[in-house]
C-alpha cells in the first residue's frame, strides 16, 4: 500500500497527464523557414541556416529558391512535389499553412480531417499577403517523433515562425484561435474527427482553401474549384461533439 | 418455400455488402494495423522498399496471406483491389484471432508509424524526441528505423 502510495510520487508522468482534456487539442506549430524572407535573396545566410538546424529550435527544413530545400544536416534537395511553395509532408503532398497538421500516426490516418468549430469563418492572412476565409477544418498531412497522443497536434504555418507577428496561430495572434501555447487548454482548441462519412463536403471546403492559396494538390489535378459553388460545410447537429475516438 | 427462398436471395446480397462496408470502415478506425491504400501509394521508393521487405515475413505468418506471390505484394503499392484484400485478411486474423496474431498484429501497426515517421517533420523537438526512442531500439524493442529524411 505504502509502495504504491510512493509510487503515485516517484513514478515519472506518462506522456499522456501532459496532455489537455480529451476534446481539446494540445497544440504546438512547426514552420519552413523561407531564404528570401530571411535574407532577402536565394543565398542562404547564417539566420537562415541557424532557423533550419539550431539544435533546440531549429525546423528542421527551408524552402531554398527554385523548388530547392535546406536540411538541417547542411544538404540540398530537390522538393518531391513540384510548384509546391512550402514544404512536403510525411503523406507526400504539399503542406497548406494553417490547414495542414502534424498528428501521431498510432490514432491517425494521413488524410483525416479535424474541425476546430472556433476557426470556422476566421479570415487568416497568408504569407503571400492573401486573405482567405477558414473553414474550420484541418487535415492530417505530417507526422513527427514528438507527437504522441490523440489530442496532440503539430499545426503547419508555413514560413511564419510561433513568434512571428504575422502568424495568424502565433503567440501575438488574437487569443481566440492562438495555438500556440501547448499548456494552455483554452475552449477555442476545442475539436473533434471527422467521421469518414461527412468527408465529402469537408475535403471540397480544404481544397478551395488550398487552391485560393495557391497550394497544388493530388486531390486537385483538373479540377478548377472557382466554377464550383462554395461548398457549405455545416457539422453535423445529431453527432456529439468530442475528442479522437 | 418459394417466398422464403425470394426473402433470402434478396437480403443476403444486402447483408454480404453491410459486412464489406463495415470492414472497409474498420480500416479508418485505430488499431491500424496496416496502412491504407491511400498511405501505401504515397510511400517513396525507399519507404516502399523498407516497408514491404519488412511486411512480407508477417504476411507468411498468417495462413490465408501466406500463399502470396513477391510480385503480389511488391506492386501492391500501386495495385488498390489487392490490397485491399490483403488488408481485409490481415485485419480478420488480428480481430479474430487475436491471441495468436496479437503480437505480430501489433508489430504490423508499428512497422506502418515507423515508415510513415521516416518523411515526418523534422524539427528540433522531433528529432529530440527521435534520439530519446533510439536506445529502446538498439534493444530490440520496435523494429529498426532508417533514417528519416524529414518534410521536404
Amino acid at each position: 500500500m505504502i509502495s504504491a502510495l510512493l509510487s503515485l510520487f516517484i513514478l515519472p508522468l506518462p506522456v499522456e497527464a501532459k496532455l489537455c482534456p480529451p476534446d481539446k487539442v494540445t497544440s504546438t506549430m512547426y514552420y519552413v523557414p523561407n531564404v528570401i524572407t530571411i535574407c532577402g535573396g536565394c543565398s542562404p545566410c547564417a539566420e537562415f541556416k541557424r532557423a533550419v538546424d539550431h539544435p533546440k529550435y531549429g525546423a528542421g527544413t527551408g524552402s531554398l529558391c527554385g523548388g530547392k530545400v535546406y536540411r538541417y544536416t547542411g544538404k540540398t534537395e530537390e522538393m518531391s512535389v513540384p510548384g509546391c511553395p512550402t514544404a512536403v509532408g510525411a503523406g507526400g503532398v504539399c503542406l497548406t499553412p494553417f490547414i495542414s497538421l502534424a498528428a501521431d500516426m498510432n490514432h491517425y490516418l494521413i488524410g483525416d480531417i479535424i474541425e476546430i468549430p472556433a476557426l470556422r469563418g476566421k479570415m487568416i492572412k497568408m504569407p503571400d499577403g492573401k486573405v482567405i476565409r477558414h473553414p474550420g477544418l484541418l487535415i492530417v498531412e505530417d507526422t513527427g517523433s514528438a507527437i504522441q497522443g490523440a489530442n496532440r497536434f503539430d499545426f503547419f504555418t508555413g514560413g511564419f515562425g510561433q513568434f512571428d507577428r504575422r502568424n495568424e496561430f502565433g503567440s501575438h495572434s488574437p487569443s481566440n484561435i492562438s495555438l500556440a501555447d501547448e499548456r494552455k487548454c483554452e475552449d477555442h482548441k476545442k475539436y473533434r474527427r471527422l467521421p469518414a462519412a461527412a468527408h465529402g463536403a469537408a475535403l471540397a471546403a480544404i481544397e478551395r482553401f488550398k487552391e485560393e492559396a495557391g497550394i497544388p494538390s493530388p486531390d486537385r489535378p483538373n479540377l478548377n474549384l472557382r466554377n464550383v459553388p462554395t461548398p457549405t460545410w455545416r457539422p453535423d447537429p445529431g453527432e456529439a461533439s468530442g475528442g479522437a475516438k | 418455400m418459394m417466398k422464403w427462398l425470394l426473402v433470402l436471395s434478396l437480403l443476403l446480397p444486402a447483408s454480404l455488402h453491410a459486412q464489406g462496408t463495415s470492414e472497409a470502415e474498420q480500416f479508418r478506425e485505430p488499431p491500424f494495423w496496416l496502412p491504407i491504400y491511400r498511405e501505401l501509394h504515397a510511400f517513396d521508393e525507399e519507404q516502399r522498399e523498407y516497408y514491404l521487405s519488412r511486411l512480407a515475413p508477417m504476411l507468411k505468418q498468417i495462413p490465408s496471406l501466406n500463399e502470396l506471390s513477391p510480385s503480389e505484394i511488391n506492386d501492391a503499392p500501386d495495385w488498390e483491389e489487392n490490397w485491399k484484400r490483403i488488408q481485409t485478411r490481415f485485419y480478420r486474423a488480428c480481430k479474430w484471432q487475436e491471441k495468436e496474431y496479437g503480437p505480430l498484429c501489433a508489430e504490423a501497426a508499428q512497422l506502418r508509424v515507423k515508415t510513415i515517421l521516416m518523411r515526418g517533420n523534422q524539427k528540433a523537438q522531433n528529432r529530440q524526441a527521435e534520439s530519446e526512442m533510439a536506445p529502446n531500439r538498439k534493444q530490440g524493442a520496435t523494429p529498426q528505423t532508417p533514417p528519416s529524411k524529414g518534410t521536404k
